[in-house]
């Protein structure tokens, strides 16, 4: 049997799959901690075959680092493109969204496909205690009028116990027009259990928590000049991004960072004065470039300078800086 | 601009010692260096036995012990050195491997000297005057005696400098050279016999003689100077390298 198990705050909502059909069980109060919530996971698993994919509300190094045997943690974003990728072909061939509405929790996630590769951007609202169905109806009105008037999505997804009832007036009408609304709490629970299906996947799956520069320099290298040598790969969580390389500056004062965009080839371009040009004779400073990601959206440089060998002894940490990414 | 060249190997945990020249390496971009620097040492006394396995062993590049028996001669194996990894820019190898065929386009005596001219720029006086005395066997010129006296005179053996310094005077008839014979002589003491042999030149060479002197004095003091402020130096970026490992 597989499970897959959304939490969200304190809820649970379950999904199992008995080699033939999903079956979605009715939601339950859960713990908040990773540590207990497998443990609570771990109790439906009743033979050492059954498999279970844990739904987080955010992906964190602790997760990554959990290596429970036939558990595996995903993201929201992973469940909701493996979900989708399980649909006909028009649903995921076209801009999809999903809105996720409970308690006190909002959040909007967009499905994008660009080239093999499948962006997911999750977008979270804090929202105060929407006491009356008028407010709610308005609070959704400008949501879904932000989000989907500017864009050209095909299908929305509302997933949540708050989007229960007969409150949706206003919103109803900008949400459907011209799009196929579907409404069901276990969108992300069904994504967990199609996770692991060993279906073959042609899309690689981006959330925004994953890095998609490739950041590096141009050298010698291979008996060629100005090879581009990556320093950091795309496609890591940005909490698991880093790299570093080492090199020998000729007559270099200045360093020249690149970086390309996996996705969009976008070009980005970071220049590091380093006022070491004379003081050495040439080809005897070594240096290390480390980076490293400090946020989704930031990126940090150490420049250390690691001597010549024997010759010389390095004088450590000579750059450093934090750079805001678009 | 100028270049960037990437680094591949590691850092050696076990250094190796060049005792041609007195050096100690922990990383391939040395090797490549001091291979650049000290090119003469690599061409005439070749590539040291125990170096390709240090290479191996150490920086890891291993490809290079699993052919070497197979590259045929010497200048292909230093090529092979310089190029198993990034250091050399091609034009550089080549220019290297032009430097290499001219030296071995002369003649012997031409080569010991200038090895022993590599040696008496590093301060090795004794292994200069090996090599020299080799040149010497072969062929004797003005430049090898010269340089051979002023070895001896290093090593304060003065009686030895005094002869090749009036050898070389003899097959070059200089006067520069007649003068730094004078001036071993009066090192030894022989102030007369210097008066008698420079005659009429002997007022002349004293006046040069004192401001060798003086310059000598100078140069010491200021010697000393640098010293004291190489330590300075040293101690400031000690300094600074302990406030750096701090912040860190």
């Amino acid at each position: 049997m597989d499970y897959g198990f959304d939490f969200t705050n304190d809820i649970c909502y379950i999904s199992v799959f008995n080699g033939k059909e999903i079956e979605d069980l009715d939601c339950v109060s859960c713990p908040s901690t990773l540590d207990e919530r497998i443990l609570f996971a771990e109790e439906y698993r009743k033979e050492e075959t059954d498999r279970a994919v844990l739904v987080i509300e955010e992906m964190t190094k602790e997760a990554l680092a959990c290596h429970q045997p036939g558990i595996l943690l995903a993201s929201k974003e992973q469940a909701f493109a493996a979900y989708l990728f399980e649909q006909s072909n028009p649903i995921w061939k076209r801009e999809t969204a999903a809105f996720e509405f409970h308690k006190n929790y909002f959040s909007y996630l967009q499905f994008k496909l660009q080239g093999k590769a499948c962006l997911v951007e999750k977008k979270q609202e804090m929202i105060v205690e929407l006491q009356s169905e008028k407010s709610k109806d308005k609070f959704f009105t400008k949501q879904a009028a932000d989000r989907l008037n500017h864009g050209s999505i095909a299908n929305v997804f509302l997933v949540g116990e708050e989007f229960e009832g007969e409150w949706m007036k206003m919103s109803l009408a900008s949400l459907c027009s011209g799009r196929r609304v579907f409404m069901g709490n276990h969108l992300f629970a069904n994504g967990a259990v199609f996770l692991l299906k060993e279906s073959e996947q042609k899309y690689t799956v981006y959330t925004r928590d994953h890095h998609l520069y490739y950041w590096g320099i141009r050298a010698f290298h291979h008996g060629q000049k100005d090879v581009f040598v990556p320093i950091i790969q795309p496609g890591e969580f940005w909490f698991t991004t880093e790299g570093s390389v080492r090199i020998l500056l000729d007559e270099c004062d200045v360093l020249e960072i690149e970086g390309i965009h996996s996705i969009t080839r976008q070009k980005l371009n970071i220049k590091l004065p380093l006022h070491m040009k004379q003081q050495y004779p040439t080809r005897t400073t070594k240096l290390k470039i480390q980076m490293y990601c400090t946020g989704s959206k930031t990126l940090k440089m150490i420049v250390h300078d690691m001597g010549f060998g024997m010759t010389r002894e390095g004088k450590g940490i000579i750059y450093q800086e934090e750079f805001k990414l678009p | 601009m100028g270049q960037i060249i990437l680094c591949e190997t590691k850092e050696a945990e076990n250094i190796y010692r060049f005792h041609s020249f007195h050096q100690d390496i922990s990383t391939y971009e040395e090797l490549c260096y001091y291979i650049r620097k000290y090119f003469i040492f690599f061409v005439e006394e070749g590539i040291p036995d125990n170096l390709v396995a240090w290479i191996s062993a150490e920086l890891g590049i291993r490809d290079l012990e699993q052919e070497w028996d197979r590259i045929p001669t010497q200048k292909e194996k230093l090529k092979r050195i310089i190029t198993c990894r990034n250091y050399f820019l091609p034009q550089e190898v080549s220019v290297l491997m032009k430097k290499y065929d001219r030296y071995d386009k002369m003649t012997e005596v031409d080569r010991k000297n200038q090895l022993a001219d590599e040696y008496l720029k590093q301060h090795r006086y004794e292994r200069a005057l090996h090599y020299y005395r080799i040149a010497y066997q072969m062929e004797k010129n003005e430049k090898c005696c010269y340089n051979m006296a002023v070895c001896y005179a290093h090593q304060w053996d003065f009686e030895h400098a005094a002869k090749y310094f009036y050898e070389s005077y003899e097959i070059s008839g200089r006067k520069r050279i007649l003068n730094a014979y004078y001036s071993i002589l009066m090192l030894q003491g022989e102030f007369a016999s210097v008066k008698i042999m420079a005659g009429d030149d002997y007022p002349a060479f004293i006046r040069r003689w004192n401001g060798w002197k003086q310059e000598w004095e100078k140069r010491q003091r200021e010697e000393g100077m640098i010293q004291n402020n190489q330590q300075k130096k040293k101690r400031l970026e000690q300094w600074k390298r302990d406030y750096r490992k701090e912040v860190e």
